[in-house]
């Protein structure tokens, strides 16, 4: 059977595009990026992107005219239909309840609390230069322990093989670093990721791009609204939904 | 031995999962974990869910957490060839849009709302509101396709998220909900699908609600 790959619309900073992008690789998928200009042509709130999907986020995909957005539910969906029975795609997302279970435990608590605790800290720093929130640095801090803690019984976040949490994951903690925020403190959790970065055959490939380019981003609106006194030791940053 | 869930009824996520196990008919013991008696951080309950909110599953010897992900456990262990969580890719995969929906954007916009007043005492953020009306209409427009909301023709897990979050924003009266037609006959008729829908969650949105009120 011949396919006709799978459109990513994306922009390479976008730490949800980028897991979604990993997760195409790692099941071997041939896709075709789309690449929307979202900050100076805002190119996601045109009427033809709308129409696909009403609420203009990347990523999004089109599979032969089926349209689906939602980075998470883009990977689960991605190994459910392209898995082919291959008993290592499937270990990616695993059929069993349990291991499933987990799984989406920790997507969710990537959406819920990882990532958000890491846009809630650092976007108000690098929109307006406010200062450091202990509150939410708190949240943040929590979010990591809980993480470290995981991974310090387990090679991965779910048992002893790579899955699509961890993808969500990487891209939200390469994010972090990219944020000049230090993790080297969270022993298990710096393994991990430098684990996933020697041994992802396509990390680079899917991230270096869009992590410098949001490396880049965040240092210059330290720089506009550099407070830095007050940031700790971390530079400032985040959250894709203003850029527009 | 029944699995346990363990929660409040208040809790809109705490109510996810309560529906979810009245609909596949999972017998289920409700274990009351009281947050302003602070019962979530005490040691046997850190055991089973170090992250100590609620909702917990326990399942025998496996326990987790996160609502939503705890629902889509059930249908997987105890709903195989149940419509609740189709398992064709491309259905089950809108069914989880909008359970991550549900999470990051309309329970967020809900929240936005109401939790101001309800723990800090402040009104919401300039923008709340507006934010809200624009992802109601989203919802509404969701659920005009099919009647329901990942646009199935039959009751899905993704009509109990969205429920569950739903409720709790008619229920404290925080927002005029009048002008989405559609969501709210797709209310009218959901609640009457679900088994046991006030035990489940209407009893605790209306908890939930007049707490909201008692701050006002
Ligand atoms: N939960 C969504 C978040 C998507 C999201 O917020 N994407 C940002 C880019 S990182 C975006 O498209 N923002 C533009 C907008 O919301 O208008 C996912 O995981 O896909
Ligand atoms: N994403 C979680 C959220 C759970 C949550 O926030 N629960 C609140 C009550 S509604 C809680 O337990 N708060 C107390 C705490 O975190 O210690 C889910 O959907 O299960």
């Amino acid at each position: 059977m011949v396919w006709a790959p799978i459109e990513l619309y994306y922009t390479p900073s976008s730490p949800h595009c980028r897991a979604v992008l990993m997760c195409l690789k790692a099941l071997g998928l041939d896709v075709e990026l789309i690449k929307l200009d979202m900050y100076q042509k805002y190119e996601h709130k045109k009427p033809w992107f709308i129409k696909m999907n009403p609420q203009h986020t990347v990523p999004t995909i089109n599979d032969s005219g089926y349209i689906l957005w939602e980075s998470r539910a883009i990977m689960c969906y991605l190994v459910n239909k392209y898995n082919n029975d291959d008993l290592e795609l499937q270990s990616l997302y695993p059929k069993d309840p349990e291991s499933r279970g987990n799984i989406d435990k920790l997507l969710f608590f990537d959406i819920g609390s990882l990532y958000k605790s890491i846009v809630d800290y650092f976007h108000p720093m690098l929109m307006t230069g406010e200062g450091s929130d202990e509150k939410k640095a708190n949240a943040l801090k929590t979010a990591l322990d809980y993480l470290d803690g995981f991974l310090s019984q387990q090679t991965f976040v779910v048992g002893d093989s790579l899955t699509i949490a961890d993808l969500s994951i990487l891209s939200s903690i390469t994010q972090l670093e990219a944020l000049d925020f230090k993790i080297t403190g969270y022993k298990h959790l710096s393994r991990w990721l430098q684990k996933l970065k020697e041994d992802l055959p396509y990390f680079d490939e899917c991230n270096k791009e869009g992590i410098d380019m949001f490396r880049s981003w965040a240092r210059s609106k330290q720089g506009t609204n550099g407070n830095s006194e007050n940031l700790l030791r971390h530079k400032k940053p985040i959250r894709c939904k203003t850029y527009d | 031995m029944p699995v346990e869930l363990y929660g409040m009824s208040a809790s809109a996520p705490c109510r996810i999962v309560a529906m979810t196990l009245e609909v596949l008919e999972v017998p289920y013991e409700y274990k009351t974990i009281d947050l302003m008696a602070g019962d979530q951080m005490k040691p046997e309950y850190l055991k089973i869910n170090p992250q100590h909110n609620i909702p917990t599953l326990v399942d025998g010897d496996f326990a987790m957490n996160e609502s939503r992900a705890i629902a889509t456990y059930l249908a997987n262990a105890y709903g195989k060839d149940s419509k609740l969580y189709p398992v064709d890719p491309k259905v089950r995969a809108v069914v989880d849009q909008r359970l991550y929906f549900d999470m990051g954007v309309f329970y967020k916009a809900i929240g936005d709302i109401i939790y101001p007043k309800m723990f800090e005492g402040k009104d919401p953020e300039s923008g709340a509101k507006d934010k809200l009306k624009e992802v109601l209409g989203w919802v509404n427009d969701m659920i005009k396709k099919s009647g329901y909301a990942a646009g199935t023709d039959s009751l899905t897990l993704a009509d109990l998220a969205f429920i569950a979050s739903f409720s709790t924003l008619v229920e404290t009266g925080s927002f005029d909900v009048s002008g989405f037609a559609e969501l709210n006959a797709w209310f009218e008729k959901v609640k009457g699908e679900i088994k046991n829908y006030e035990k489940a969650n209407g009893a605790g949105a209306t908890a939930m609600g007049q707490w909201y009120k008692s701050k006002l």
